[in-house]
């Protein structure tokens, strides 16, 4: 932690201590760990702050219940990318000024990156994120019409719409940073939004299954040869890609995710592998029509979100051509 | 209320004192070993303050000895590590201080340095002069606190601000640092950022005023050093003015 709020202050040479003998590196006096501005915890306890004044709102005045919502968000998702580092909310502009100060380099007004951007690098670092996009989103569009616009668009909206979601999103980022929703809402009102997170997840467990299952009847319905002939058609569109049982239909689906990962190349005996790890955001299968469009989806239908692809790795890629004479008999 | 006195015993030259209910220690930090360090240390470790009788040292001795406990440090309003403490009218008492509210009577009780955004670890005081007006200084430590799950979460997530300074910020009134658990309070400096949060104030509250407070006295040339981030200290009334109580005051955060 820093030992900021107080100066170091040049003592009279009378009162000074010893001194060391090594030379002293060549930075600025003014040197900081890191801009005030950027400190998660400052940015964690505002975020605390607005999300109460929120909670103090409350029904009687939904308008200021979304804004001050909205707002406790960005300090969230703010306060969980400086977690990782400071760095993560600089401005790349104005040749990287912004990013030297948050190396200590002090500038006066060290600028933040928007919040798009602050989500996208959220995603960045953990791509389930994505799946809270959406409502992220919305909030921040919602207080953006309403800071800046002659617009009451928030005035329309519904708790049902958009209130679970965000506490879901909340609860993410708070995770994200080794806190619990219940640090950041309070006993109470966690207990609200867990409540209210369920009946969500719930809600969603069941459409996601009556979609399955209608999927499911509306395939078992087909005659047997064409039952066969859209297997066979699964089966040729899912060739050499990645696939999944279909949960309704059971031929195979196409599975596609978001890359995460891959790990160093191993050898298996025969060749030299290396084994690549996705995030599922979409399942389709060409037999039945059922569709998955979010990880939540998938989760639901009981496939597993994370999948693997293992690729052949040229160990030629490594290494620079070698320039070589061709053969002449002149 | 319990008024406990500190009786510590340490392993170096020490001399009993019939009248006083308390061993006295005679210590020169110029010849400081690190087993008395260490000593010192446990008896932080284990009470949170420790008070012994160092005698005559001077500036560059004492501040020699609490640079053993940590990097010396000041509040930007000082010109040098060592702060003399007396007692002050409120109308001759700097702007925005304890003694500008108080004058010479009691303080409430508080941490130090609770306007830092790192707050001192350890508070060193040492008697010049103990005044006529038989002032104690009253300690409290938090870490007997028997908070309630519930209390202790308020304490961590209520929102305070720091005002008074330059910069103000946020805080909570327990937080951590490192592995420890660090106190913050002076209601001189810090307030609930909301008016819904004024739970733990309330807190706070009732626990200083059931609380065990443990009494030091004062001779010349005694010193007291406290562990900032657990207990809260109180400068007690006194009996009669006691403008010639002098003491000096050194601060220390952690390295």
């Amino acid at each position: 932690m820093s030992n900021s709020g107080e100066k170091s202050k040049q003592l009279p040479q009378s009162k000074q201590l010893p001194q060391s003998s090594a030379a002293k590196p060549l930075l600025p006096k003014e040197r900081v760990e890191f801009p005030k501005e950027w400190d998660s915890t400052q940015l964690w306890l505002k975020a605390i702050k607005y999300v109460e004044k929120a909670t103090d709102a409350g029904s009687e005045n939904p308008d200021d219940y979304v804004l001050w919502s909205a707002l406790a968000l960005e300090l969230l998702a703010r306060a969980a990318l400086t977690s990782i580092h400071p760095v993560l909310n600089a401005d790349p502009e104005e040749e990287g000024i912004h990013i030297l100060c948050a190396f200590g380099f002090q500038s006066k007004n060290p600028k933040s990156i928007p919040i798009h951007a602050v989500f996208s690098r959220l995603e960045k670092i953990e791509p389930e994120f994505k799946t809270h996009r959406q409502i992220c989103n919305m909030m921040i569009q919602g207080r953006n019409q309403e800071l800046h616009t002659g617009e009451s668009a928030i005035s329309a909206w519904k708790e049902v719409e958009w209130l679970a979601n965000y506490f879901r999103a909340t609860e993410f980022l708070c995770r994200f940073m080794g806190k619990s929703l219940q640090d950041f809402l309070g006993k109470d009102v966690s207990e609200q939004a867990r409540r209210l997170i369920e009946m969500k997840i719930e809600e969603n467990k069941a459409k996601v299954k009556a979609n399955i299952a209608a999927h499911a009847r509306v395939f078992d319905e087909k005659m047997g040869t064409e039952k066969a002939s859209l297997l066979e058609m699964a089966k040729k569109n899912t060739l050499f890609r990645d696939s999944v049982l279909c949960p309704a239909c059971k031929s195979p689906a196409l599975i596609e995710g978001e890359f995460m990962s891959e790990s160093q190349p191993y050898f298996d005996g025969e060749t030299f592998l290396t084994r690549a790890t996705f995030l599922a955001n979409s399942v389709k299968c060409s037999a039945c029509g059922l569709r998955l469009s979010t990880i939540d989806e998938i989760h639901i239908a009981e496939i597993s979100p994370r999948f693997t692809r293992i690729s052949k790795f040229d160990l030629h890629n490594n290494h620079t051509d070698q320039e070589y004479m061709e053969y002449d008999n002149m | 209320m319990m008024f406990a006195r500190s009786q510590l015993v340490l392993t170096f030259d020490e001399t009993v004192v019939p009248s006083k209910n308390m061993k006295e220690f005679t210590m020169r930090p110029s010849i400081l070993v690190p087993e008395q360090i260490t000593s010192i240390k446990h008896a932080l470790e284990k009470n949170g303050y420790w008070h012994g009788a160092i005698g005559a040292i001077n500036d560059g001795e004492l501040l020699k000895f609490c640079e053993e406990f940590g990097q010396l440090s000041m509040s930007s309003r000082q010109v040098d590590y060592i702060k003399s403490i007396r007692p002050v009218l409120a109308s001759q008492a700097p702007q925005n201080t304890l003694s500008s509210r108080y004058g010479t009577d009691a303080f409430p009780f508080h941490t130090d340095a609770a306007h830092w955004r790192n707050p001192a670890k350890y508070i060193f005081l040492y008697c010049i002069c103990p005044g006529s007006g038989n002032r104690k200084t009253l300690l409290i430590d938090l870490s007997t606190a028997q908070f309630s799950s519930n209390d202790r979460s308020v304490l961590r997530r209520e929102v305070w601000s720091v005002y008074g300074i330059a910069n103000p910020f946020l805080c909570t009134v327990e937080s951590t640092c490192g592995a420890e658990i660090l106190y913050r309070y002076d209601l001189a400096c810090m307030k609930p950022s909301l008016p819904t949060h004024a739970e733990a104030a309330d807190i706070m509250g009732r626990f200083v005023q059931d609380a065990d407070q443990t009494e030091v006295c004062w001779q010349t040339g005694e010193l007291l050093i406290i562990d900032n981030h657990r207990m809260l200290h109180a400068r007690g009334s006194a009996v009669t003015s006691d403008l010639d109580r002098h003491h000096k005051r050194v601060l220390t955060v952690c390295k």
